[in-house]
């Protein structure tokens, strides 16, 4: 089973990402992914605030099926019942935090107060937001993308935040849904663009190290709401398996269908006298070669790591002079790089740049005839 | 009520459509084809079924709806005493129509006022209550008067920007659709009904269109044959429903339909009468 960004960033959060934003379609909305992830992270018992904008907040807490998770609770956020602040007053329920979308400051005070009670403790939390689409409305994009940097980037216990934008909003708001897009995934460090038509996104995803990881991948839901991700290019090939995938059918039914609906193509490929294509064996084989100069995570883990031996710390120049007994450098880690210098016997000077100039008494322009 | 749009929608013909309390329906229509009978079709399923219905017209009078009721086979009149019928005329336009006497349920909009939209949505909350005062003392010893459902249509929004000269922008009439959908003090949450010109939108507005498209749960758009003006068919009904955030949208369906005398046939593309 190949790795899937998507579920890296959304599901398991292993790869970190501040802001991701979900960039859907009224046709292909994207709200599942949302739900799949605030589920995922609810049920590992970490801190999930939920700021209802567009739907009502029962609704909201149905639809993902959080009533039933043992632990902590998410905390709603609730901008959707009084959006302009209209009738501050008469609020029955107060386990939902009151909110107005009218004021962003207050806006983000409310989550961050919400992320604080939901992480409780040192732990911090996501936030999820349905949608920004009716912030963009109200506000400026630019507003809306420096509330969501101010969100995380301030220390009020939001780890981070995933949240829905509309693009054909975002499109009939500016002209152009590309400009606005990129305004708001400027801040972002993960944007999921869903593609019109497919049920796959394209995933772009930014690390704080700058390293930008792509994917495109389709994703379907199992009936136990379990997200499943494959790669879009296995399912190119025809159209009825992209769509069949998308849909909330079991990922079992979408395999079999994607492989009864694959139409008979001529394959160039059959009668050549040299082989163009792996099978699975040789395809697991190349997989499982390991690279010889490649460092692999934990590699990089056990070099960053504080306590690694001093005498073998990796980058420093070790001198080996008679004096000292030989070090044994086969023993140490393949990780650890050095360079060892042993010096010329009968050489005193260990200067590099020797006496160059001695040696070279000659004009070099001696033969020059002027 | 057409009961061939309740059949396409999965809806009762005899119990109140409890299933769209606290929903967005949005109704979308263009020039080639006016959206009203969708209107019409939801005050008639919701009175008669016993639901309670406030309607803010920007485009029609009172008498407009007094007539059309009349043929659908509902006393206006007489459900506005009982409490389960309010009209609140949203525009102040004066009008030439001799035949229409100036109601009491119209509001005037007050342009001078940063939030005019507040004052509606107070409006409308007062009427609530009202009605729902008016309920109680029609039938004191029936059932609980909070817990009769209630629909609210809001008739031609879009009217708001063309009237007003811009006074009013797409996020301050967002946030009144939005204030619209929960009543606090109103025990179960509104069917909220909004109609929209589709094709007089422009900037903002169609943001605003397409965010509604998002949070509806039903969106009805009307549209003329592509084909063009058709004495059989009068038009194509698009059908597209969204449930939670959960699900995939169920894929849009679609439906022509023909405008008689006292009803509205809806029939699947092709299968006109005047064809078979």
């Amino acid at each position: 089973m190949t790795s899937s960004l998507l579920k890296d960033i959304l599901i398991t959060q292993r790869e970190a990402s501040g802001i991701t934003l979900l960039a859907d379609s009224a046709a292909d909305p994207l709200g599942a992914l949302l739900a799949a992830g605030a589920r995922a992270v609810a049920t590992r018992g970490r801190g999930v605030v939920l700021v209802a904008i567009d739907r009502a907040p029962q609704l909201l807490c149905a639809s993902l099926g959080l009533t039933g998770i043992t632990g902590q609770r998410p905390i709603v956020v609730d901008a959707f019942s009084d959006p302009l602040g209209w009738s501050s007053a008469s609020r029955g329920n107060s386990s939902l935090c009151q909110t107005c979308v009218s004021n962003l400051t207050q806006l983000a005070d409310t989550i961050a107060k919400a992320a604080a009670a939901a992480a409780g403790g040192a732990a911090l939390s996501t936030v999820y937001i349905d949608s920004l689409a009716t912030l963009c409305l109200h506000h400026s994009v630019g507003d809306v993308s420096r509330f969501l940097a101010a969100l995380v980037s301030s220390n009020r216990g939001v780890a981070s935040v995933v949240a829905l934008v509309h693009q054909d909003v975002l499109a009939a708001l500016s002209e152009s849904a590309e400009s606005a897009l990129a305004t708001l995934a400027y801040v972002a460090s993960t944007t999921v663009t869903v593609q019109p038509g497919t049920a796959s996104v394209d995933v772009h995803h930014r690390r704080k190290t700058g390293k930008v990881l792509r994917s495109n991948e389709a994703f379907s839901f199992t009936l136990a709401h379990e997200l499943v991700t494959v790669p879009a290019s296995e399912l190119s090939t025809t159209g009825s398996a992209g769509s069949t995938a998308g849909a909330s059918a079991s990922a079992a039914s979408s395999s079999s269908s994607s492989a009864a609906g694959k139409t008979k193509q001529p394959d160039p490929t059959a009668n050549l006298t040299f082989n163009l294509s792996l099978n699975a064996a040789e395809r697991q084989a190349r997989q499982n070669v390991v690279l010889p100069y490649l460092k692999t995570e934990a590699d990089k883990r056990a070099i960053l790591r504080q306590d690694y031996p001093s005498a073998s710390a990796p980058g420093t120049i070790a001198y080996a002079d008679d004096t000292e007994p030989p070090r044994v450098h086969a023993a140490r880690p393949a990780v650890a790089s050095n360079i060892v210098f042993e010096p010329e016997v009968g050489v005193d000077e260990l200067d590099d740049f020797g006496d160059e100039e001695d040696q070279e008494e000659e004009d070099p322009d001696d033969d020059l005839d002027i | 009520m057409f009961e061939g749009l309740n059949a396409a929608l999965s809806l009762s013909n005899t119990a109140p459509p409890t299933e769209l309390q606290g929903s967005l329906v949005l109704c979308a229509d263009t020039l080639e084809a006016d959206g009203g009978f969708l209107l019409h079709h939801w005050l008639a399923t919701h009175l008669k079924t016993g639901a309670a219905v406030v309607l803010v017209s920007f485009a029609h009078i009172q008498n407009h709806f007094a007539l059309v009721a009349r043929k659908l086979g509902i006393n206006l009149a007489q459900l506005e005493a009982r409490g389960m019928f309010r009209f609140i005329g949203g525009l102040d336009v004066p009008s030439t129509d001799a035949q229409s006497q100036p109601s009491s349920g119209d509001f005037h909009l007050d342009l001078s006022n940063p939030a005019p939209l507040k004052e509606l949505h107070q409006r409308i909350q007062d009427t609530l209550k009202a009605m729902e005062a008016s309920r109680r003392a029609a039938n004191p010893a029936g059932e609980d008067a909070t817990q009769t459902p209630v629909c609210i249509i809001l008739d031609s929004v879009d009217t708001l920007f063309h009237a007003t000269g811009g006074a009013i922008t797409p996020a301050a009439l967002l946030g009144f659709i939005h204030s619209c959908r929960s009543f606090p003090l109103v025990a179960p949450a509104p069917c909220l009904v909004v109609s929209v010109h589709a094709d007089a939108l422009f900037g903002g507005a169609k943001a605003l269109f397409a965010t509604l498209k998002h949070q509806a749960q039903v969106t009805l758009t009307v549209s003329g044959l592509p084909s063009g003006y058709s004495k059989d068919v009068h038009g194509q009904l698009y059908i597209s429903r969204a449930s939670g955030l959960d699900e995939r949208p169920a894929p849009q369906s679609k439906l022509h339909y023909k405008i008689q005398d006292h009803t509205v046939t809806f029939f699947a593309p092709g299968l006109s009468r005047a064809v078979i």
